[in-house]
């Protein structure tokens, strides 16, 4: 095939390529280098920029909030990962003998992923209200009052009941790719495994499950970097709040940055962020990767 | 390998082996759809309770929670609507609109060119888009911020507009290059011969091809910024540009003690999203499926 040289070969270079790079150079790597250079400085916005070495990241290992929303952080993946893939997995599994109706569910069970977090924060933040919610007057009705709470205004509960509309939105997500992901697989190899006289969970522990495995590997990488992001339902339903109960490491960052404006320290915890995410993400890939390799 | 009779012979004997089993299986079958029925209510009765909501009076909302409304308040949709919805439905449509088109080009071009004209490094940039995947936008925003303050663009169109398509390029990236990777070389092989340039290839041969992943990105960028939250939080503040999360949340706030005034807010703001993706259902979780399998 023919290939441009020279002076022709760069401007095609710059025409095709150009737009992509500036944008991903100005609006990702960029700010990620500028974000990690503010994080050795104290600084406002309004006074001049003060170098203060590492003293920003020994105030985070120092600061009992960031360990509170670090926890939070965690404890919010932990739950994304044990609700929502099994869930959907199980679902997805239960979709695939195609029942009547299989089609029409799958459309509802997927629609709370496609709005957005400010109407669905807003939607339970009514159903949790404590005095006129659907949540508190359900309990009521089934008898059991005394279970009520002041869901988002209570410590106890504000971080679980966040965690559950979480679970509540992206289970459809979930349903949806396994879904596919099990439809991928030959009828062939379940019909054999059945003539086989193969049990329906023996065809689902040791065929589907081992089959989409590569699929599954993905959602939990998925599952784990959109957890450390969460940040709108929080923001939306408790703020944080109350006293840093729900508080994750974005919403932190947040409320440092835009509300404190302590844009040394925000950076700080920004630049942790993403360091925690990569590692995170780099160690399950390669512990995934290992099962994965046992499946092959 | 097995010849057919075979086969057939096996298939009716896992027929047997499972008509012997069948009133067990019905039972089964009985358990799995009711399953599925009360994942249906939970997922499903919130938005009912909604748009019920938004029919009442705030007295019958916090008198009779479950009921129908004895009086259909229609009106406060109009008002609803009146009070901002309708300004912050245009702002996010537009803002959208622009973003996902500027996206397809960008990404359409770079994914093209890695895929036809691979070069030294060109996998080490794909990869590079690819790690742009795993870093949150929250590590990005202070300095964001404080870019479109020095340029002017802050309460502009741009502050929303570049950082859409520069957190929506990596996987429009993929997407795009494995489609291109797999269009067969003999096509521009010809169009070589014939005296085409690298630009008349990919305005007329390849960009014209590639309308199935041009829908799937559009599809799976279209929802992502029309829900974001995070920039129109930071980036705006001008009424004329906030968009319908933000603008939810200030309603929310102006109108905090009509909770009925607020539900059919919320329908009003669900309604288009869900209409289109009732209409668009297979192709969504198409975009959607396509978008989540990345590697």
């Amino acid at each position: 095939m023919m290939r441009e040289t020279g002076v022709s070969r760069l401007t095609s270079r710059v025409f095709f390529m150009g737009p992509a790079l500036a944008v991903f150079a100005g609006i990702i790597l960029i700010p990620i280098s500028m974000s990690v250079y503010y994080s050795f400085f104290q600084w406002d916005a309004i006074s001049a920029k003060i170098f203060i070495g590492l003293e920003n990241y020994l105030r985070l290992l120092q600061d009992p909030v960031l360990w509170i929303s670090l926890k939070n952080s965690l404890l919010l993946t932990l739950g994304a990962l044990m609700i929502q893939l099994p869930a959907g997995l199980f679902l997805a599994i239960i979709l695939s003998y195609k029942l009547k109706g299989s089609n029409f569910m799958k459309t509802i069970y997927f629609t709370p992923v496609m709005l957005s977090t400010a109407v669905l924060g807003i939607l339970w933040g009514q159903i949790y209200d404590p005095n006129f919610g659907l949540l508190n007057s359900l309990l009521d009705n089934l008898g059991l009052g005394q279970l009520a709470h002041a869901w988002l205004g209570e410590q106890s509960t504000a971080l679980g009941s966040v965690i559950a509309v979480v679970a509540w939105q992206f289970i459809g997500f979930y349903i949806v790719v396994f879904y596919a992901a099990l439809q991928n697989i030959s009828d062939e190899v379940l019909e054999a495994a059945k003539v086989e006289g193969a049990s329906e969970w023996r065809i689902i522990l040791r065929i589907q499950i081992p089959l989409i495995w590569p699929i599954i590997t993905f959602t939990v990488l998925n599952c784990v970097i959109n957890s450390l992001k969460y940040f709108d339902l929080i923001y939306i339903m408790t703020g944080g709040g109350p006293n840093n109960s729900s508080e994750v490491i974005a919403s932190y960052m947040m409320k440092n940055a835009f509300k404190l404006m302590d844009y040394g320290y925000g950076s700080t915890i920004s630049s942790f962020l993403m360091l925690f995410g990569l590692l995170l993400a780099l160690i399950i890939s390669k512990g995934l990767g290992r099962v994965n390799a046992r499946f092959q | 390998m097995d010849g057919t009779g075979v086969i057939l012979k096996q298939r009716q004997l896992g027929l047997k082996l499972r008509q012997k089993s069948g009133s067990r299986k019905g039972a089964v079958k009985l358990v799995l759809y009711l399953i599925l029925l009360i994942h249906l209510v939970f997922t499903g009765y919130p938005f009912v309770w909604m748009v019920i909501s938004a029919f009442k009076s705030d007295k019958e909302y916090f008198a009779n929670p479950w009921g129908l409304p004895t009086e259909w308040h229609f009106e406060n949709f109009a008002k609803a609507w009146n009070q901002g919805i309708s300004s912050y439905l245009f702002n996010s449509l537009y803002i959208t609109l622009f973003s996902v088109l500027g996206l397809l080009v960008v990404s359409t071009l770079i994914g093209y060119y890695l895929a036809a004209r691979p070069f030294r490094g060109s996998g080490l940039l794909l990869g590079m888009f690819f790690l742009g995947m795993l870093i949150p936008v929250h590590s990005t925003l202070i300095p964001l911020f404080i870019m479109a303050n020095a340029a002017g663009a802050y309460d502009t169109f741009w502050s929303l507009f570049f950082p859409y398509i520069g957190f929506n390029l990596p996987v429009a990236v993929f997407l795009s290059h494995a489609f291109f990777k797999d269009v067969p070389k003999e096509i521009e092989e010809a169009a070589v011969v014939d005296g085409c340039s690298i630009y008349q290839s990919f305005f007329r041969i390849y960009f014209p091809l590639a309308k199935p992943v041009l829908a799937t990105v559009t599809i799976v960028s279209f929802f992502s910024i029309m829900n974001d939250f995070v920039f129109p939080l930071v980036m705006v503040s001008k009424e004329a540009l906030k968009t319908l999360p933000i603008g939810l949340m200030m309603f929310k706030g102006n109108f905090s003690a009509s909770y009925s005034l607020i539900s059919a807010a919320l329908v009003i703001t669900t309604t288009p999203i869900i209409v289109m993706y009732m209409f668009l259902q297979k192709y969504v979780h198409k975009g959607v499926v396509a978008g989540a399998v990345k590697g």
